[in-house]
């Protein structure tokens, strides 16, 4: 086997938590408010329904096939050629998705912290940490998240915590359900493909040492960050008001606002560290599955010299993809539903197929 | 060794003998006459001065031969001869036969005395060793204020008898072995049965046999020839110069390795967060050791990351300094010739020189020197505008930091550096990115087969009652998880004390 670890379920949930929750804090806010102003939060709602859904697809397709990944039972179900050709599309769904995130974090380092810097620096240092710590193998990546997470989520309370005094809920959160229902149905869309990120599920479920546990693992993990996710939306929403369509990153600008006795100010640059720090284990994550999915694709042994080859393709096309951050803003909204479809539609298609030609294990059968 | 079998001749004997040792200058040859029934017998004892204990030789072997020989009767043949007077003449505690010559001198060279006797095909190896060492003194690295102050010396049978007080159980195993072609170090590999898991002791004891050296003059050349992670940083083996630390982590089910010659014992498997535990912690009440665990902690972490901090918050955050300081900070550092981020190298690389030369030099004249390194130096070189009053500060903090816990020497200045630079080209996105590198590497190292960083990373909450604070003793009911095997409960659950109930005040207490 190309990955000899094996992780508990318990850290299946943490990673899986540290692969949503920092990117999707910094970046969602603006992009759920944009279409569904003050009732944001109601989406958050919704798409963590929606995240529920699409992560029991991923665990019932765990339980079929146990010990495989998805790139191993895709060849089951459709055959040699159709099955590596689903696996490719999961490699480069896995690569394109990555090269997103490397950017947004890249262009938002640049943005706001390092004008003076070229944004290749930022790509090239996330991507080779990214390589370093993929070589390591899943256990590694495991436990330095084991580190990393609690680190966040203790700087997203205590962010939280100092920036009570600066609430206006009822100034900024009525009236409720203004626009009726549709914009909050389409403010889930964009979080859709952050709450989707349990497909890297599809890669770790064999690797965990009670893959069983899957399912309740998935929904552990989408809840947590459903919690924190309406935890900051109403934050935000109850502090900046109307200004969150106009801030590209408004969590971050919660941390500028923050001013205790004129002396702990301007906190914004250690917050934004510790979501880098977990930015970085999100970015990993997607590196692992990548390089997995390609070495087990193309039937490679051992997957060191992968990672480097995946990394240098990762850093061309986070450079070369996008133009600048409008771009990537823009695209944020209108190509990711379509990148969503796949995330949701390959699983969803994969047992569809399981189901009517009865291949792995059966559920019946189990019992 | 020689293989070489003894010769019925004595004079061979004692000329072979002399071929193999060569010229000695401290080889005693004591020649002996005795007296068997009627006829005479040449015989001779050999030892080496200063290691051998001539008072106890001339008491308990010499004078026995001399006088007592007389009484074998002629019914004594050649064969038994030797054996006769093992059991009834000489009045040494440790005395055995020998047949080779090899080993006879190898056993002469340890301090053992021999006796040849003329017609007899073997000799006679009589334990009486006396050789100068230090006595049990303080450790001078680990000092405590309370708790046992005892440490090892450079001598292995009081080494071992300092562990066997503490722990008085036929559990106790002592494995011993000889390391070293030219040295020929004896090395003990303790462990308490049914604690330390068999691999692990296996492990210990197949990675020692690997080593073949010339010689082994300290543990920590043990140490280095047998850690997980030789390129590494940090340190993946134990060590300490006090018998009750060793005892305490052969009762959390580790495995200790002594060493003849050293008074430094190995432990395995060693974690990371041994560093921040210091045996005085469980002597003392809890509260004061969590709140100086938490302090090391933090200070750990100084040490290593507030140099890349302040290069970084400095050069490309000032936004984040309290803005009175900034201003401050801004004047402090106008006019200053260097980049900061050489400023603060600069300076850590004097820190580490004063430190050096405080460790060598004569302890007064040690003193002295850090002194007015220090003091003088470095308000010299602030007030003449070559460093800022900042980055003394930092260095002097970092390196007193660094002193709290002693046990990551090897990880402080080169982490530092790595991360200044980091720090000095990319701010704190360098410095995250070396958190995850070195966090990454940390959490790849393993001691023994036990994750470095258990347990915290794999995070096992309950095992935490032990790390950062050191919950009361009454509540560490379990031995440390990563580390013990089946044996988990060191003591009975409840052992809370409480004061007994009484009547209430006035009432006569019932008898």
């Amino acid at each position: 086997m190309l990955e000899g670890g094996k992780i508990s379920g318990r850290q299946a949930v943490y990673l899986l938590v540290a692969t949503i929750l920092p990117s999707s804090i910094l970046f969602l806010p603006h992009l759920m408010y944009i279409e569904a102003r003050q009732d944001a939060w109601l989406s958050v709602m919704l798409v963590t329904l929606f995240g529920l859904a699409a992560g029991d697809i991923i665990a019932r397709l765990g339980r079929r096939f146990p010990g495989q990944t998805v790139i191993e039972y895709s060849q089951v179900l459709l055959g040699r050629i159709p099955g590596r050709l689903v696996g490719l599309t999961l490699v480069g769904l896995f690569i394109c998705l990555n090269a997103f995130i490397i950017r947004e974090f890249g262009e938002l380092l640049v943005i706001h912290f390092m004008p003076e810097t070229p944004l290749v620096v930022f790509v090239a240092s996330t991507i080779l940490v990214a390589v370093y710590v993929v070589r390591h193998g899943l256990e590694v990546l495991a436990r330095v998240n084991d580190i990393f997470l609690p680190v966040v989520i203790i700087m997203l309370l205590f962010l939280v915590l100092l920036v009570i005094p600066e609430l206006h809920p009822a100034a900024n959160l009525l009236p409720v359900l203004e626009n009726g229902f549709n914009p909050v149905a389409r403010g889930a869309v964009p979080a859709g493909v952050f709450f989707a990120a349990t497909f890297v599920m599809l890669m770790l479920i064999p690797y965990m040492s009670q893959p069983r546990q899957a399912r309740r693992v998935i929904a552990r993990a989408v809840l947590t960050v459903g919690a924190f996710q309406l935890l900051i939306v109403l934050v935000v929403i109850s502090t900046l008001g109307p200004l969150t369509a106009n801030k590209l990153f408004p969590a971050l600008i919660l941390a500028r606002e923050i001013d205790i006795a004129a002396f702990i100010t301007n906190l914004d640059p250690l917050i934004l560290l510790s979501w880098i720090a977990g930015g970085l284990i999100k970015v990993a994550v997607f590196h692992y599955c990548a390089t997995l999915a390609t070495a087990q694709v193309f039937g490679v042994r051992n997957y060191g010299p992968v990672t480097v080859v995946n990394g240098a393709v990762l850093g061309l096309l986070t450079v070369i993809l996008w133009e600048d951050a409008v771009e990537l803003t823009y695209q944020a909204v209108a190509v990711l539903p379509y990148f969503l479809t796949l995330i949701v539609g390959i699983p969803a298609g994969l047992l569809l197929v399981a189901v009517i030609r009865k291949k792995g294990v059966l559920p019946r059968a189990r019992r | 060794m020689v293989d070489l079998p003894l010769s019925p001749k004595l004079e061979d004997n004692l000329q072979a003998f002399q071929e193999i040792i060569g010229q000695a200058p401290d080889l005693v040859v004591r020649r002996l006459q005795l007296k068997i029934g009627s006829r005479e017998r040449a015989a001779a004892l050999v030892y080496l001065d200063r290691l051998a204990d001539p008072a106890m030789l001339g008491d308990n072997v010499v004078q026995p031969l001399l006088r007592r020989a007389g009484q074998m009767g002629a019914k004594v043949t050649d064969g038994d001869l030797l054996e006769f007077i093992e059991r009834n003449i000489v009045t040494v505690p440790g005395a055995r036969r020998e047949t080779n010559l090899g080993r006879a001198v190898s056993i002469v060279l340890r301090g053992d005395s021999v006796l040849f006797v003329d017609g007899c095909r073997g000799s006679l190896i009589l334990a009486a060793r006396e050789f100068e060492t230090r006595r049990v003194e303080e450790p001078t690295l680990e000092t405590v204020i309370r708790g046992p102050k005892e440490g090892f010396t450079e001598n292995l049978n009081t080494n071992v008898s300092l562990l066997r007080r503490r722990l008085p159980d036929p559990r106790l195993r002592l494995q011993e072995m000889k390391i070293g072609r030219y040295s020929q170090t004896r090395v003990v590999v303790a462990h308490i049965a049914g604690l330390a898991t068999p691999e692990m002791v296996r492990e210990v004891e197949t990675r020692l046999s690997r080593i073949d050296i010339d010689g082994v003059l300290d543990s920590g050349y043990l140490e280095q020839l047998i850690e997980d992670a030789p390129y590494s940083l940090f340190p993946t083996i134990g060590n300490t110069e006090k018998p009750d630390v060793v005892a305490g982590r052969l009762l959390e089910g580790r495995v200790a390795i002594l060493v003849d010659g050293s008074p430094v014992a190995l432990t395995v498997p060693r974690l990371l967060y041994e560093t921040i535990q210091a045996p005085e912690d469980y002597y003392s009440r809890p509260y004061n050791s969590s709140v100086i665990r938490i302090i090391r902690v933090l200070l750990l972490l100084g040490s290593i990351f507030l140099p890349a901090f302040y290069i970084a918050i400095v050069n490309f955050h000032p936004e984040m300094i309290p803005r009175t300081l900034t201003i401050t900070l801004a004047a402090d550092r106008e006019g200053l010739p260097f980049p900061l981020a050489l400023e603060v190298l600069f300076f850590g690389l004097i820190f580490e020189g004063l430190r050096e030369a405080g460790v060598r030099l004569p302890r007064p004249v040690g003193q002295a020197v850090t002194i007015v390194g220090a003091l003088i130096l470095g308000t010299a070189a602030v007030d003449a505008g070559l460093v800022s009053a900042a980055t003394v500060i930092v260095t002097a903090f970092v390196g007193i930091a660094g002193f709290v816990t002693p046990g990551l020497t090897d990880v402080y200045i080169l982490s530092r550096l790595f991360l200044a630079i980091l720090a000095g080209v990319l701010g704190l996105f360098g410095l995250v990115i070396g958190l995850v590198v070195i966090v990454t590497h940390t959490c790849s190292l393993r001691s023994f087969g036990v994750p470095y960083t258990a347990p915290v990373a794999p995070l096992d909450f309950p095992e935490l009652k032990d790390i950062f604070i050191r919950a009361p003793l009454w509540t560490l009911t379990t031995r440390p998880a990563s580390v013990t095997g089946e044996n988990r409960y060191r003591m009975r659950r409840v052992l809370r004390p409480a004061p007994p109930k009484t009547a209430g005040e006035g009432k006569r207490r019932k008898s």
